[in-house]
């Protein structure tokens, strides 16, 4: 077990900078989780860290050991691909036998790690077959197992799961999950699906066009944002945003103007907001509430009944929005609608967070 | 009615068909054991009458097995030295990095190479093999037939070393493989049909060359079945027994060759590539 050190690690495919100074600290022993739309260079910096890609500036150390310039097989890391890549002409017992065979590791203790991996990931049956011969979820067993048996400092796990079913995926979710439990070793997570990073990880980072623009624990990712790109992308269904202009600001204490001129007080914080500043107000769908006396009437688009509750689509003053209640309206109905002032973010011209909400309620 | 007619139809096209692909071999197999006297008569008949081994006999004692010989040295030399140097050409020229256009470039030579007539690098490859000594040699005929051999298995393995996933090769780095255990654990099992199919081809290619075995070969001992073959074609007589003997058994090994490879070629190629 190991921390993973990044210091200002950068990329660049001849003129293209992906990744633009990554400073990142992997607590020993940590499910760290990598998000972010693709194309952000997550996929990169996981390769990075494995050594698959060659660092252009900066420096990667697991544990105390600078491990920058240190071949793949040197860094004792054990990756499982989106592809799962299992050799196809080996058996599932030589394809977790491969690298062991390759660090020269005595029979025996060869025979006992595979024997406990097959044990934990239940391979018995199929130990003998080759990867063409098993299912999706099984190959994917075998890729985890091939990654235990080699007793990694630290796992690397790239979209390990976008090529499954999503009912195995939530299956094969948990086991992840338990298996980081059992072997207590750090691991790294790459994903595009912020619901596995949200179930998932100790800490998320979220990654957009080759920086970082925040880490921190699930949940302080989706209570605290700290700008409109976080906000939308932490959370299902989506953050609402509502163009809002600022009515005015005294003594700190500030009143916005929705598109239906509603006004939402928004207490007080310390930066200052020019008059024509362009702000969006960020509201959950929880944050939305239906009520019938409100004089502000939604049109009720579509609703997504899911048993427990029911997202409705609607839009008002062309503004489209989500709103999570118990009992669905009739689409094409309306409406009356009421934002929780204490459940409002604001956001400024550039994204960033001016205003987090004071309340929370977690699906929980 | 038609109903039967139809596959009735179809099949008489396909032993037609398959008659005039089989006649000159049948007829091969045929005059190979008519007796001289008989195929030099009016008669036209594939079979003969009186069956002989008169022309195996001749050619045992004229020295046959020893150009038969000659022949499986050049071919499955020439074919190993081509399959070897091809398949780490066209490993490097789909793995590697090469500065822009300089692998297209490579491989647009190449197929001019292939597609040149040998005989424009006659007379250059003779002076080259008399400069190192190589004339009349079995060795020196291997080294030749690469500029049939080695363009060939390049652009033929070229698109099987590009199926093999670039991931596998990834996983087996972080197993802890370098570059000769990647290719030789991964990346040539994997190509094995390709191998198998580029292999058969390519002894074929060397095993009925001509052109150079005739302009490099001297010594009659150190010919090959091809350059054989065409002593028996001489001003005064042509020994068509003797040849049509040779021709049987200079084909029997590439039938039998490409039956076994094509048992694993088959295997090869329902083994799944994922």
């Amino acid at each position: 077990m190991a921390s993973v050190t990044l210091q200002n690690l950068r990329k660049r495919f001849k003129n293209q900078e992906v990744l633009r100074g990554i400073d990142l600290q992997i607590r020993d022993g940590e499910f760290l989780v990598l998000v972010g739309p693709s194309g952000c260079g997550k996929s990169t910096l996981l390769r990075m860290i494995a050594g698959l890609d060659s660092t252009s500036e900066g420096c990667i150390k697991i544990g105390e050991r600078n491990v920058s310039h240190v071949t793949p097989a040197q860094r004792e890391i054990a990756m499982v691909f989106q592809s799962y890549a299992l050799y196809p002409h080996m058996t599932v017992w030589d394809n977790m036998a491969f690298g062991l065979k390759m660090a020269g590791i005595p029979k025996e203790e060869q025979v006992l790690r595979i024997q406990q991996a097959v044990d934990i990931l239940q391979l018995h049956p199929y130990i003998h077959r080759k990867p063409a011969e098993l299912s999706g979820g099984q190959r994917q067993r075998v890729a985890i197992g091939r990654a235990i048996v080699r007793q990694p400092e630290v796992f690397l796990f790239d979209e390990p799961l976008s090529n499954l079913d999503a009912k195995l995926r939530d299956q094969m979710r948990v086991q992840l999950m338990e298996l980081h439990q059992r072997l207590g070793t750090t691991m790294i997570y790459v994903t595009h699906d912020q619901k596995e990073a949200m179930t998932m990880a100790d800490r998320i980072v979220v990654m957009r066009q080759g920086v970082i623009e925040q880490m921190g624990t699930p949940l302080e990712l989706y209570e605290r944002p700290a700008n409109r790109f976080v906000a939308g992308f932490i959370g299902s269904p989506t953050m609402n945003f509502v163009p809002v202009k600022m009515k005015h600001q005294n003594n700190g204490e500030s009143v916005v103007t929705l598109p239906w001129s509603q006004d939402i007080r928004l207490g007080t914080w310390s930066a200052s907001v020019n008059k024509d500043e362009r702000l969006e107000l960020g509201i959950r769908p929880q944050g939305v509430l239906l009520d019938d006396s409100s004089p502000y009437r939604m049109q009720v688009d579509v609703t997504e009944p899911l048993g427990n509750m029911v997202y409705v689509h609607g839009r008002i003053n062309g503004v489209r929005l989500v709103v999570e209640t118990q009992k669905a309206p009739n689409p094409g109905s309306q409406v009356g609608i009421h934002l929780n002032d204490a459940m409002c973010h604001l956001f400024d011209g550039e994204g960033q967070c001016l205003r987090q909400a004071m309340e929370h309620i977690h699906a929980a | 009615m038609i109903r039967h007619i139809k596959p009735l139809a179809f099949y008489m096209g396909l032993v037609l068909v398959l008659l005039f692909f089989l006649l000159p071999i049948l007829w091969m197999i045929g005059t190979a054991f008519t007796p001289s006297g008989e195929y030099i008569s009016n008669s036209l008949s594939l079979l003969p009458e009186h069956p002989t081994m008169e022309h195996f006999r001749a050619l045992w004692k004229d020295g046959f097995p020893e150009r038969l010989a000659n022949t499986i040295v050049v071919a499955v030399g020439a074919t190993f030295l081509a399959l070897v140097f091809g398949f780490l050409a066209s490993y490097a020229l789909v793995r590697f990095d090469f500065p822009r256009y300089l692998d297209h470039s490579f491989l647009l030579l190449v197929l001019m190479i292939k597609m040149m007539p040998p005989i424009v690098v006659a007379i250059p490859l003779f002076q080259l093999l008399k400069g190192i000594g190589m004339l009349d040699s079995s060795l020196g005929l291997i080294l030749v037939y690469q500029v049939y051999t080695l363009p060939f298995c390049i652009w033929m393995l070229l698109s099987f070393v590009r199926e093999v996933p670039l991931s596998l090769e990834e996983a087996a780095c972080l197993d802890g493989t370098n570059l000769p255990k990647r290719l030789l654990y991964i990346v040539l099992p994997l190509c094995a049909p390709g191998l198998a199919a580029t292999f058969i081809f390519t002894l074929i290619m060397a095993w009925n060359e001509f052109l150079f075995a005739l302009l490099y070969l001297s010594t009659p001992s150190h010919f090959t079945l091809p350059l054989y073959v065409s002593n028996f074609i001489t001003e005064n007589e042509t020994y068509w027994g003797q040849l049509m003997g040779i021709g049987l058994l200079s084909s029997l090994p590439m039938l039998f060759m490409a039956g076994y490879v094509q048992r694993y070629l088959l295997r090869g190629f329902t083994m799944q590539m994922k």
